[in-house]
């Protein structure tokens, strides 16, 4: 193993100079101590230089993500191989059960639209969804937030839902001009209205910066069972109603709540789609 | 004229590689899990062979790039790279011109520290005692990452400011 060699001389200080690096040392962690404890109070200007940050380091994020992930791809690829017979097998299969459900999905997607023209129901406005990718992620222990390549410019606006291809990934948070974040379902800031289960019960997704959320507030005759789906319930206005988070799981967490395993897989989640407000039926967003 | 620039360029290698360091550990990787903290450990290698390189308004600007891309609390990474540049410099014998492992070792104790310092911040910030699982993740990578960071910024070391010395 190399051994840590004595590099160059440093230049040595004179005792002026090292006072004035020492009070400058001392300044900027009086500084860091100092935005830590006013940053309990939800300042805004640190949030308006996180955007600006986010904004200004946007394409050089961009420009490291694509070989990164092309890099990452090709390896996770390769150790695939092997298994790819019998993964072309349970896809096969996968492929057959899904065609079933797409044909039910059809024939009662056909009755619904029936359904609510015999009740002249409103749909609302057409739903508008904006695709980015997902150039930096906090997988850090403190946050759960991700930055993707639209902002402002693209229409995205804070509290808009962001979905993937597999359901509800969290809101945008706030929104510079060509970036913006976004609060995951499992950072511990993150409160969304769910149903869960056939019962459809009321209940606050909560997260804690762990893998996985899980239900506060369920009434205390709420029969669930792992596997149970939770969809969005659409209360509070921020998250339109039937977006799938995830399904029940097996745990209870210590502090009661049910624990969730969101359809989300975080490990691949490459590009997202923000929702654009609308009243309509979002299920069919996230099954396109 | 020159050499002036060639000096300016190999000076601000240490600077430049932190901020590389720090990039690579915010690209999504591997999605929710844990990253290792690169840049920490950059910090940490040049704080102990160039701490004339690694000014502390420098080391500053990157916590708070740090806190500003990750959406962690702000100033929390600021505080802890600022942790780690005094430590490093502190503890100067203790690596320079001695064997590898004993730098390991003395980095994975400031790492420790370090850790310990975003926790308490984080729980602060948060008003609740957080789960120490996932920092613990993350000292455990950015150690064990420890010796192929260090390689490469040795390298680095040797190629752009050795040479000029």
């Amino acid at each position: 193993m190399q051994e840590h060699r004595a590099g160059p001389e440093v230049k040595a200080e004179t005792p002026v100079q090292a006072t004035l690096r020492r009070a400058m040392f001392a300044l900027l962690v009086t500084i860091a101590l100092g935005a830590l404890v006013i940053g309990k109070a939800e300042v805004y200007v640190f949030d308006w230089v996180k955007g600006a940050v986010g904004d200004l380091l946007a394409p050089v994020l961009h420009a490291v993500t694509v070989p990164v992930r092309a890099a990452r791809d090709v390896g996770s690829n390769l150790g695939r191989v092997a298994a790819l017979t019998e993964e072309n097998s349970r896809l096969r299969a996968e492929n057959a059960r899904l065609r079933q459900w797409q044909a039910l999905a059809r024939r009662l997607d056909g009755q619904n639209r029936e359904l609510r023209r015999l009740l002249r129901f409103d749909p609302g406005e057409e739903v508008r969804t904006i695709a980015a990718r997902v150039i930096a992620d906090t997988g850090g222990p403190y946050a759960r937030s991700l930055l993707m390549d639209a902002g402002g410019r693209q229409g995205v606006r804070p509290d808009q839902a962001v979905i993937s291809g597999e359901g509800l990934v969290g809101r945008v948070m706030s929104a510079g001009v060509r970036s913006a974040r976004v609060l995951l379902i499992t950072d511990r800031r993150s409160h969304v209205p769910v149903l869960a289960g056939p019962n459809r019960v009321h209940a606050i997704l909560v997260g804690d910066n762990g893998i996985r959320p899980h239900l506060r507030f369920l009434p205390r005759n709420a029969a669930l069972a792992p596997g149970d789906v939770v969809v969005t319930s659409g209360r509070g206005g921020v998250f339109p109603p039937g977006l799938p988070v995830g399904d029940v799981g097996t745990a209870v967490k210590s502090g009661g709540g049910v624990e969730i395993v969101p359809h989300v897989d975080w490990t691949r989640l490459e590009f997202v789609r923000v929702v654009d407000r609308g009243m309509a039926d979002f299920t069919s967003l996230v099954e396109e | 004229m020159l050499t002036h620039l060639d000096r300016a360029a190999r000076a601000a290698v240490p600077g430049a590689s932190i901020a590389v360091l720090l990039l690579v550990s915010l690209v999504p990787w591997i999605g929710d899990r844990a990253a290792p903290a690169l840049a920490v450990a950059g910090v940490h290698y040049w704080a102990g062979r160039r701490p004339d390189l690694v000014p502390a308004p420098f080391v500053f600007a990157i916590g708070l790039t740090h806190d500003s891309v990750a959406d962690a609390p702000f100033g929390l990474m600021a505080l802890v790279y600022l942790f780690v540049l005094g430590a490093a410099r502190s503890q100067r014998f203790l690596v320079v011109g001695q064997p590898f492992a004993a730098g390991w070792a003395v980095f994975a104790v400031v790492a420790l520290a370090a850790s310990a310092i975003a926790w308490a911040g984080a729980s602060f910030y948060y008003g609740a005692a957080l789960s120490v699982g996932a920092p613990a993740a993350v000292l455990l990578l950015t150690v064990l990452t420890y010796p192929v960071v260090a390689g490469v910024l040795a390298v680095l070391d040797t190629a752009a400011l050795r040479r000029s010395a």
